[in-house]
């Protein structure tokens, strides 16, 4: 797929993976409507962004909000030639065992990462689905098919998440819809791993230590890259499976 | 495990497989906290129930909302023995493709089917661990594992909700957690399913309604007789596993967890060096 002149929607945009591969696309030549909850974080890629030469508007706020999917998609609508989505944002919380997490963390990772999905979908789909070409990835994760404490609530949305990505591709083929498993990747989530608290602590901290000292954990830069140019290959061969950064 | 004596919290027990679990679990001799949304269908149920000599206690409402969930618990506590939860209540919309779905159906399959279960695994937990075990089930459906056009978000939740009943399992061995799938039941899902409309309404039409024309529907009772014959016998084997109504009696149901065995601990992303072969690098054991 042709990414220069192709307008995309990423979300959580402002760090981590979803920054890196606002900055990986617009070096393609691709114009860009990033999303992220915060405001002066996502102001600064998207000035970042504009240097390499494309165009680029941000909207803040969650993705779940219906009003905030809507305006990205709007927006890209605006820039004009749509061609699709990447829903990157979520939220972890790791630490605490299932039954440990509070409430209002439990409905930060659902709404993040299953409800953000779906409202992107929702709004996105319908002038997705007259677009040759266009595309809708979801981030997922290797928890969503085996689990270890104090992931357990991050996992079952994940699970979730990649869920609809496959029933999308279904019900939608026109669209190409797959999921991208990045990894274990150099960001907050890692260090939030690392550094966790809560009935999970004693299984992630030591694992995610040993993942870093084996040196598998991957910068951002170099997982937004794979995830690049799977999209400026043949990305139609993922329809409905699952992308990783090893499949290039 | 012995039900008499032991109380048990219930949801969407007002209707369908809920209501046939409340009265089989009664003529068991289980005390039970029962919840669903409707309050007069409910206490319908109650009163059955209670005519079967044990004690119950109704907490109409919303199992997604916190308070509905702790007042379950409370009332379970209040009856003592507390010995576990089966969350059974679900809804479905059926019919519209994902992008089709209204906002406030999405909200709520999220809500019954996973956040409820989420909520009861909070607040029973603590009280289970502290009482040294007790049980946990959650209703299943083939629809975690398929792709029918039309439910997808349905299909979503109960794959959360399967894998949230797996994680339970593996985060505390000591409180027997599995996933029941009851298969196709002649309830008002069912029905729902015969009436889909929306792009994924047609086939799903054609298909749920050749379960009935076919006769290929289970009765609530049979498949309530079906999960309360696995607790009284002894549930324990099947912790971390998926039962099928559909293989009990046929087939050799499979066991995940056997006193005293290891099972072998599979990572998100594995670790090098990779375990050498046959020999898992970390496990986890059955407790006794």
């Amino acid at each position: 797929m042709r990414l220069k002149g192709q307008t995309l929607i990423i979300t959580g945009a402002s760090r981590g993976i979803g920054k890196a591969l606002a900055l990986e696309l617009a070096r393609a030549g691709a114009h860009l409507v990033i999303g992220a909850r915060n405001q002066a974080a996502l102001e600064f890629v998207r000035d970042e962004v504009r240097e390499l030469g494309v165009r680029c508007e941000s909207v803040a706020g969650s993705a779940a909000d219906g009003a905030v999917a809507k305006a990205l998609v709007d927006n890209a609508l605006q820039i004009g030639n749509f061609t699709g989505f990447i829903h990157n944002a979520g939220i972890l919380n790791a630490g605490p065992l299932a039954y440990e997490l509070i409430e209002s963390q439990y409905d930060e990772i659902m709404e993040s990462n299953v409800k953000g999905g779906y409202q992107l979908a929702r709004f996105a789909y319908p002038h997705l689905i007259r677009q040759p070409g266009s595309v809708a990835v979801f981030l997922g994760s290797g928890v969503a098919e085996h689990n270890i404490a104090g992931m357990g609530i991050y996992a079952i949305a994940k699970a979730a998440e990649e869920h609809l990505a496959r029933q999308l591709a279904i019900e939608a083929p026109e669209v190409t819809c797959f999921t991208y498993r990045p990894g274990i990747v150099e960001t907050d989530m890692q260090r939030q791993l690392r550094e966790a608290q809560g009935g999970g602590s004693e299984t992630l901290r030591p694992l995610f230590k040993e993942y870093k000292s084996q040196g598998r954990v991957l910068t951002p830069e170099q997982s937004a890259r794979a995830l690049v140019r799977i999209l400026e290959g043949n990305p139609r061969k993922f329809h409905g499976k699952i992308a990783t950064h090893t499949d290039l | 495990m012995g039900l008499r004596g032991q109380t048990l919290i219930l949801t969407g027990a007002s209707r369908g497989i809920g209501r046939a679990l409340a009265l089989e679990l009664a003529r068991a001799g289980a005390h039970l906290v029962l919840n669903a949304r409707n309050p007069a269908a409910l206490a319908r149920v109650v009163e059955e129930c209670k005519a079967l000599e044990v004690q119950v206690r109704a907490v109409a409402g919303d199992a997604s909302h916190d308070q509905t969930v702790q007042f379950m618990v409370k009332a379970a506590k209040v009856l003592g023995n507390f010995g576990g939860f089966i969350h059974n209540a679900a809804v479905l919309h059926s019919g519209p493709f994902v992008t089709e779905l209204s906002e406030a159906h999405f909200e709520e399959l999220v809500a019954v089917n996973l956040r409820a279960s989420y909520l009861l695994a909070r607040y029973a937990y603590l009280n289970l661990l502290r009482s040294g075990g007790g049980l946990a089930v959650f209703l299943g459906s083939g629809a975690a594992e398929l792709h029918f056009p039309g439910s997808g978000v349905y299909g979503a939740t109960k794959a959360a909700e399967e894998y949230l009943a797996r994680h339970l399992a593996l985060e505390h061995p000591a409180i027997t957690c599995f996933v029941f799938r009851p298969g196709h039941v002649d309830t008002g899902m069912q029905a729902h399913h015969r009436s889909a409309s929306g792009s994924g309404g047609p086939a799903l039409r054609e298909r749920f309604g050749g379960y009935l024309t076919r006769g290929e529907l289970h009765s609530p009772l049979e498949v309530a007789r079906g999960l309360v014959g696995l607790l009284l016998e002894n549930p324990h084997p099947y912790h971390g596993s998926t039962v099928r109504y559909a293989d009990i009696g046929r087939k050799p149901l499979a066991k995940a967890c056997q006193p005293g065995r290891r099972i072998p601990i599979k990572l998100p992303w594995p670790l090098r060096p990779e375990p050498t072969r046959g020999r898992p690098s970390r496990t986890a054991t059955c407790p006794t």
